[in-house]
C-alpha cells in the first residue's frame, strides 16, 4: 500500500511568525539526476534559537545543510540570511556572511596541528595576503596574538588544551568532532549548522558536545541541528523541522510532534515512539 | 679543483631556488605544476631580452630579439620576476578555475610543452632554436676581479639571493596565508567552509610558485650565460619535484638539502665513475637512477622527507584562563600577606 505524506510548500507553522528571522527557506529545490533530494523545502529560523531538523534517511536534510552553506548550489528557491539573499553563493561568502559548519563526518585539516585548525577558522578579514605577510607584520603579530589567546581558551573549554600541539590526523573521532565545535566557536558565527555531531559519539563526548551546543546558544548564535538522537532533540530544541521525501513534512516542538500521524508514518514508519 | 667546487656550489644554490619556487605550489597548496619549468624558462628568456641589446651579436644573423632593453643585471632579474609572475597569472587563471587538483597537471604539462613549441619556433622573439646568449655575467666589468675572485664572488652573490628567497618564503609560509594554503592542501571543501577563497589562494600560490621559479631561471642565465629550447623540457621540473619528495615538502630547510642532494651531489659523483673503470657517458644514466632508487627508499621509510613539514605549536605550559587564575591566586596572595 503506498503511503502518502503530506507535505506543504508553505508550512502553516511556521517557525518565525512574529519574530526576527535570520534563515528564511523558500521553495528550495535540488535534484540529482532524477532523484529529488529536496524539492520544495521551506522553513524559517528564528534568531538565538535551537532548531532541529530531523527526519528518515534520504529526507534531504544534509542536502538542505549543504545547499544552505553553499557547497552545493540549489537548482531552485530562495535562502535568505540575515537579511540578504545567499542562494547560490560559493561557501567562502556564505561563511563571510556569518554562518559556519560542522560535517556529518568530522573534516579536520589533518596535517595542521590543532591550533593551527583553530587559527584556520578564525575570521581573517583580509589578513591571510601576502602583502600583509609581508609588509604588515606588526599588526599581524598582534592579531596573530589575540587569536592565539582566543584559540587556546577555547581549547581549553572543549577539553583540547592537552593536545593543542598534536597532529589533527591523531586524534580520536570524537575529539576531531569537539575540534569541530571548538572551530565554529573560534569563528564566532550567527548561524552555526551542525550535521549529526553525536554521530559515533561515546556518552562522554555526547555530553561535552552538549555544553558546546548550549554554549553557542549562550553566546547569541542561531543553531540549526540535524541529529537522529530524538531525546537530544527534545530535550534541547526550541523547534522542530520534519522533512520527508525532500520536503518539509511538519514544524514544532518534539510534544506536538509525538503524537502527529503524518511525522510517526514518514519517520517511524507507524505506531508510537519513546 | 677550488673552481669546479665553486661551479657546483653556485648551480646548486640556484636549483635550490627553483626548488623552493615549485615547493609553494606542490609543497604548500598541494597542486602538481608541471609547467614550472617552462617559469624557469620564461624567467630565463626574458632576463635575456631584457639585458641583452637588440641586435644578436653575431654577424650574419638576420633577426633580433623582442625588446632587447640592456638593463642592468639586478632590473633584469626583478624584471623577469615580474614577467614570470604575469605568465603564471595568466596560466593560473585559466588551469585552476573550476578545475579539479588532477587536471591541473594535465593543464600545465600541456601549457609547457606548447610554450616550448612556441618559443623555439620564432627567431624574433627570444632567437628561435639558436636562443639566447652572450648575457653578461653581472658586475664583472665593474669589479675587476680574477676569475677565481669573480667565482667567489657570484657564488656569494647566489647564496644571497638563496637566504633572501628563503627568508621571504618563510614570512610567508608562517603568515595567515601560509596557513590558509596548507589548510586548503589539507582539505578543500572544509577550507572554502571556513572563508577560503580556493580559486584566489591556489592562484597567489601558483603566482609565487612562477615568479620564484622565473627569480631563479634570471639567476641561471646569468650564471651560463645562454638559454636555447634545449636547456629545457618538462622532465626537468621531475627533477626539481624529486628534490622536494627527498628534502621534505612544506619544508624550506629540506627542501634546500633535498635539493643539494639529489641536484648537486648524485650528478657531481656519479662523474666519477669512470674513476672507477665505468664510462664517464653512464653518469647521467646512473644518477637518474641514485635518485630514483633514493626517493623510493624515501617514501617507504620517511614519507614526509629527510625534514618534515613543521606545525605551528604553542609553548604554553597551560591554559591563558589557567595561568591567569594562577596569576590572581598568588597576586591576592601577595595582597594577603
Amino acid at each position: 500500500m503506498e503511503t502518502r505524506i503530506e507535505t506543504r510548500r508553505e508550512p502553516d507553522i511556521t517557525t518565525a511568525k512574529g519574530r526576527d528571522t535570520i534563515l528564511e527557506v523558500r521553495d528550495l529545490v535540488k535534484h540529482y539526476g532524477g532523484v529529488k533530494a529536496v524539492d520544495g523545502c521551506s522553513f524559517n529560523v528564528p534568531r538565538g534559537k535551537l532548531i532541529g531538523l530531523i527526519g528518515p534517511n534520504g529526507a534531504g536534510k544534509s542536502t538542505v545543510v549543504e545547499t544552505l552553506s553553499g557547497i552545493v548550489r540549489p537548482d531552485a528557491g530562495k535562502i535568505v540570511f540575515d537579511g540578504a539573499e545567499i542562494q547560490g553563493l560559493p561557501p567562502h561568502k556564505i561563511f563571510r556572511t556569518g554562518m559556519a559548519r560542522c560535517f556529518q563526518l568530522a573534516r579536520v585539516w589533518p596535517l595542521l596541528s590543532v591550533l593551527e585548525n583553530m587559527l584556520v577558522a578564525a575570521p581573517t578579514e583580509g589578513r591571510d595576503t601576502i602583502r600583509a605577510a609581508l609588509f604588515s607584520r606588526r599588526r599581524l603579530a598582534v592579531v596573530e596574538k589575540q587569536q592565539r589567546q582566543q584559540a587556546l581558551e577555547t581549547l581549553e573549554r572543549y577539553g583540547l588544551f592537552r593536545l593543542r600541539n598534536d597532529y589533527a590526523f591523531t586524534l580520536s573521532g570524537g575529539q576531531k568532532r569537539l575540534l569541530e565545535f571548538a572551530r565554529i566557536a573560534m569563528a564566532r558565527p550567527k548561524l552555526a549548522l551542525l550535521d549529526e555531531p553525536m554521530a559515533g559519539v561515546n556518552p562522554v563526548l555526547q555530553v561535552q558536545i552538549e555544553e558546546g551546543i548550549g554554549t553557542f546558544l549562550a553566546s547569541g548564535m542561531t543553531v540549526l541541528l540535524i541529529e537522529h538522537n530524538l531525546g537530544f532533540i527534545e530535550r534541547m530544541c526550541d523547534e522542530v523541522i520534519v522533512m520527508v521525501q525532500g520536503r518539509v513534512a511538519a514544524i514544532g516542538n518534539m510534544t506536538d510532534l509525538r503524537n502527529n500521524s503524518v511525522v510517526q508514518e514518514a519517520y517511524l514508519g507507524g505506531g508510537a515512539y519513546a | 679543483m677550488i673552481s669546479y667546487i665553486t661551479s657546483v656550489a653556485t648551480i646548486g644554490a640556484i636549483t635550490a631556488i627553483l626548488c623552493l619556487g615549485v615547493n609553494v605550489s606542490w609543497g604548500w597548496v598541494g597542486q602538481l605544476d608541471l609547467a614550472y619549468y617552462a617559469y624557469v624558462a620564461v624567467g630565463a628568456y626574458s632576463a635575456s631580452v631584457l639585458e641583452l641589446p637588440r641586435n644578436i651579436p653575431q654577424p650574419g644573423l638576420n633577426y633580433s630579439y623582442i625588446l632587447g632593453l640592456h638593463w642592468p643585471f639586478l632590473l633584469g632579474v626583478a624584471g623577469a620576476a615580474v614577467v614570470g609572475g604575469i605568465v603564471s597569472a595568466i596560466v593560473g587563471t585559466i588551469a585552476l578555475r573550476r578545475v579539479r587538483s588532477d587536471y591541473i597537471a594535465i593543464i600545465t604539462a600541456v601549457t609547457a610543452l606548447m610554450a616550448a613549441a612556441f618559443l623555439g619556433q620564432s627567431p624574433y622573439l627570444f632567437g628561435g632554436q639558436i636562443g639566447t646568449y652572450g648575457i653578461p655575467l653581472p658586475f664583472q666589468s665593474s669589479l675587476n676581479l680574477g676569475t677565481q675572485g669573480y667565482n667567489f664572488f657570484f657564488l656569494g652573490l647566489m647564496l644571497v639571493f638563496l637566504a633572501l628567497t628563503y627568508a621571504v618564503l618563510q614570512l610567508l609560509f608562517k603568515s595567515p596565508f601560509g596557513r590558509s594554503l596548507r589548510a586548503v592542501r589539507e582539505g578543500d571543501v572544509a577550507a572554502s567552509a571556513f572563508g577560503r577563497n580556493l580559486f584566489s589562494v591556489r592562484l597567489r600560490a601558483y603566482i609565487v610558485g612562477g615568479t620564484v621559479g622565473a627569480f631563479g631561471g634570471a639567476l641561471f642565465v646569468n650564471y651560463i650565460s645562454a638559454w636555447n629550447p634545449s636547456s629545457w623540457n618538462i622532465f626537468e621540473v621531475v627533477l626539481i619535484l624529486s628534490g622536494v619528495v627527498v628534502g621534505g615538502r612544506a619544508n624550506s630547510i629540506g627542501v634546500i638539502i633535498g635539493s643539494v642532494l639529489v641536484l648537486s651531489i648524485i650528478p657531481e659523483v656519479t662523474r666519477l665513475i669512470s674513476v672507477f673503470g665505468g664510462s664517464a657517458a653512464d653518469g647521467p644514466a646512473v644518477a637518474a637512477l641514485l635518485a630514483a632508487l633514493l626517493i623510493i627508499v624515501i617514501l617507504r621509510f620517511r614519507p614526509a622527507g629527510l625534514v618534515p613539514e613543521r606545525k605551528l605549536t604553542s609553548s604554553e605550559p597551560q591554559a591563558p584562563s589557567a595561568a591567569a587564575a594562577n596569576a590572581n591566586a598568588s597576586l591576592s596572595t601577595r595582597v594577603g600577606a
